[in-house]
C-alpha cells in the first residue's frame, strides 16, 4: 500500500466504505428494501411493514456488529502491541473467554441484572489477560509459548463455561448462540451499557496510541524514554479488557476479529504505528463484522448461519496462514 | 558526568553487579569490555535507571538518579539497547520517539521538536533514509537511525549497549566515527563493547570488567600494559607505532 498516501485519507475512505457497508445492511435480507425507499421512509417518518424490520431487526444488529467489530478489533491491536507478538488475539490468548466465562456466571447468579454483564465481562477479561500476561513475564515465554498458554487458558475457561451452562441450563437463552457468537439476538436495550464501555475503551486506547508506540519499541527502550512501562502496560490491557468484555457480553465468543482486522489495517496503513492503525481497526472491524453478519444472514436464506461461524471461516484460514508465514509476521508486530 | 559509588545490583535476588565503583567525566568515551556474562549490560542499565541499585549510589552530574523523576532521567541519560528488530515504522517516526520525554499530553511535537529530530538524522548520517521504513533497511542503517533517536532524546549521557554487534565491517567503522564525534559536543559517552579491538580505536578508557567488578578502569595504553586484559578476557594488546593501533593476541597461560 502506498506509504506517501495521508493515514488521514485512508480512514476517510475506510469510514465512507462504512456507511456503505451500512446501507447495505440495512436493505439486505430476506426482504430487500431499495436504499431510495429506505431513505424516502425515513425522511416521511414513514413507518411501515419494511420500516419496522429496518429500525427494530437489522439496525439493532448493524449497531451491534459494529460495536463488537469495533471493540475487538482495537482490543486485539492493542493486545498484540502490548505483548509484542502479532499472533496474539483476545479470542486467542483467553481473553474472550474469561469474559464469556464471567457473563455466564453473572447470568447464572443474578439472571435479573443484565445490566451487570457487561461489568462482568469486564472482569473476566481482565483476569485473563493478566493471567496469560503474568505466564508470559514469568517465564520470559517466546511468541509461541504465550499462544499456547493462550490456548490452555481458553480450553480451560471453556470448560468452565460449559459447567455452568451443564448446572443452570436456563441461564442463557441459546447457550449455543452464545458459544458462536453473533448479534441475531441483539435489540437496542441488549446493547446498553456495553455501548458505554466500547466508547470509553476507545477513546482511552487511541488517546494511549502514541505512548503504545512507544511501548513496542520495547520494555528497555519505552523505559529509557521516560515512560513508566509498567503503568501504562497495565492501563493498555485493562482498556483492552474492558473493550473485549464489553463485546463478548452481548455477542458472545466471536473470535477472530481481533487477530484478523489489525493485520488489515497494518497493511492499509503501511505502518505498525498505532496512532495509525488504532482508528483503523476500529472502523474496519465494524465494517468487516458487518459485512460477516449480512452474509450470514443472506447467503443461506431462507436458513441463517451463526455469525461466529461466518467469522471462522474466514479466520481460521488467516490464522494458520500467519503461523505458516511466520517469518514476516515477526516484523510486522 | 556519571559517578557509580559502591554499587550492586542485578535482577531480582541475583547479584550480578557487585560494589562498583567509578567516574566517567564529561567529554570522555569510556568502553565496558569484559566476558559475556561478566555483567556489562547490567551495569548499563543500572546507569539508565532501568535497574534500580540494590545498594549504592548513581549521581548524574551529582545528582542521585533514584531519586529523579523516570522523565527527569529520561531528559538526562539516554540507553541504546542491543539491536533488535521493531515493526514496520519509519525512521523519522522513531527518531521522533527521542523526543518523548519532552513531550505533553497530547503527544504532539513543537516545531522544535522537530528541529531537533532533523539535527539527529543529519547527524547520525541518516537524513536521506528519513522517509524509509526500519523493516526494509539493511543492519548498519537501522543502527544509525537508532543511534538518531538517541541523539534527539538530547541528553548529556549516553549508553549504547554493543552499538556495533552484528553490523558489517564497513558500518562498524562509521558507527565508530560517529561516537567519536559525540565526544566533540561534550558528551559523556558509556558503550558496552563485545570487540576490543574496536574499543581500543575510538575510547578515551577502557573499563575492564570481570565478574560483577570492574578491575580496571584506565586509558587503552595503561590497559595494554597491565595484565587485567589476560586476567578478564584471557587476552593481551600490543601497539604497533607502525600501523597506528592495538593488535591482540591469546594469553597463553589463561585460565577461565
Amino acid at each position: 500500500m502506498n506509504k506517501k498516501f495521508p493515514s488521514g485519507a485512508k480512514l476517510a475512505i475506510c469510514i465512507i466504505l462504512l456507511i456503505f457497508t451500512a446501507v447495505l445492511a440495512l436493505c439486505a435480507g430476506s426482504r430487500w428494501i431499495s436504499p431510495i425507499e429506505l431513505f424516502g421512509n425515513l425522511i416521511n417518518g414513514n413507518i411501515s411493514q419494511d420500516m419496522r424490520i429496518v429500525l427494530y431487526i437489522r439496525l439493532p444488529r448493524f449497531l451491534g456488529a459494529v460495536l463488537a467489530g469495533s471493540a475487538l478489533a482495537v482490543a486485539g491491536a492493542v493486545i498484540q502491541a502490548v505483548l509484542g507478538n502479532p499472533l496474539a488475539a483476545p479470542n486467542i490468548i483467553g481473553v474472550n473467554s474469561g469474559a464469556g466465562l464471567f457473563t455466564v456466571l453473572c447470568a447464572a447468579f443474578f439472571p435479573s441484572l443484565p445490566s451487570l454483564r457487561p461489568a462482568a465481562a469486564f472482569l473476566g477479561a481482565l483476569a485473563a489477560v493478566m493471567l496469560v500476561y503474568g505466564i508470559a513475564r514469568k517465564t520470559g515465554a517466546s511468541r509461541m509459548t504465550i499462544v499456547l498458554t493462550g490456548i490452555g487458558v481458553s480450553s480451560l475457561l471453556n470448560a468452565f463455561i460449559d459447567t455452568v451452562t451443564t448446572l443452570y441450563p436456563d441461564v442463557l437463552t441459546g447457550t449455543a448462540a452464545f458459544k458462536t457468537g453473533g448479534v441475531s439476538g441483539v435489540n437496542i436495550s441488549s446493547l446498553f451499557p456495553a455501548w458505554i464501555f466500547i466508547i470509553i475503551g476507545l477513546i482511552v486506547s487511541f488517546m494511549l496510541s502514541h505512548d503504545l508506540d512507544v511501548l513496542a519499541l520495547g520494555e528497555n527502550t519505552a523505559g529509557s524514554l521516560g515512560m513508566n512501562v509498567g503503568a501504562v502496560r497495565f492501563v493498555c490491557l485493562t482498556a483492552a479488557a474492558v473493550l473485549a468484555g464489553a463485546a463478548v457480553s452481548f455477542s458472545g465468543l466471536i473470535g477472530f476479529v481481533g487477530l484478523i482486522v489489525p493485520h488489515i489495517s497494518r497493511k492499509i496503513s503501511g505502518s505498525s504505528e498505532n496512532t495509525a492503525v488504532l482508528p483503523l481497526c476500529a472502523v474496519i472491524g465494524a465494517m468487516f463484522l458487518t459485512l460477516c453478519d449480512t452474509a450470514a444472514r443472506t447467503l443461506f436464506d431462507p436458513y441463517e448461519m451463526p455469525l461466529g461461524i461466518v467469522v471462522s471461516y474466514i479466520g481460521v484460514p488467516f490464522f494458520l496462514w500467519l503461523l505458516i508465514r511466520k517469518k514476516e509476521a515477526r516484523h510486522s508486530a | 558526568m556519571l559517578e557509580l559509588k559502591n554499587v550492586s545490583g542485578g535482577y531480582g535476588r541475583k547479584i550480578v553487579v557487585s560494589d562498583v565503583s567509578a567516574v566517567f567525566p564529561k567529554g570522555n568515551i569510556t568502553s565496558i569490555i569484559g566476558a559475556n556474562g561478566c555483567g556489562k549490560s547490567t551495569i548499563l542499565l543500572m546507569c539508565a535507571g532501568l535497574i534500580p541499585c540494590a545498594s549504592g549510589e548513581i549521581y548524574a552530574d551529582g545528582e542521585d538518579i533514584s531519586k529523579m523523576s523516570r522523565n527527569a532521567v529520561a531528559r538526562r541519560i539516554s540507553y541504546l539497547e542491543q539491536m533488535k528488530s521493531i515493526g514496520s515504522i519509519s525512521v523519522r517516526s522513531l527518531v521522533s520517539h527521542g523526543r518523548f520525554p519532552y513531550l505533553g499530553y497530547p503527544r504532539r511535537y513543537t516545531p522544535e521538536d522537530m528541529k531537533i529530530v532533523d539535527k539527529a538524522l543529519e547527524m547520525a548520517g541518516a537524513a536521506d533514509i528519513a522517509d524509509c521504513m526500519m523493516n526494509e533497511l539493511s543492519g548498519g542503517q537501522q543502527q544509525k537511525a537508532r543511534i538518531a533517536m538517541t541523539l534527539a532524546q538530547d541528553t548529556d549521557i549516553i549508553l549504547l549497549d554493543e552499538p556495533m554487534t552484528y553490523l558489517d565491517f564497513r558500518h562498524k567503522l562509521e558507527i565508530s566515527d560517529l561516537i567519536v564525534s559525540l565526544r566533540e559536543s561534550g558528551r559523556t559517552v558509556i558503550t558496552v563493547m563485545h570487540d576490543p579491538e574496536l574499543a581500543f580505536k575510538f575510547s578515551d578508557r577502557i573499563a575492564v570488567m570481570k565478574d560483577g567488578h570492574i578491575i580496571a578502569l584506565d586509558t587503552p595504553e595503561n590497559i595494554a600494559d597491565g595484565s587485567v586484559l589476560g586476567d578478564a578476557l584471557g587476552i593481551k594488546a600490543t601497539y604497533s607505532a607502525e600501523a597506528g593501533r592495538y593488535f591482540f593476541d591469546r594469553e597463553a597461560n589463561f585460565v577461565k
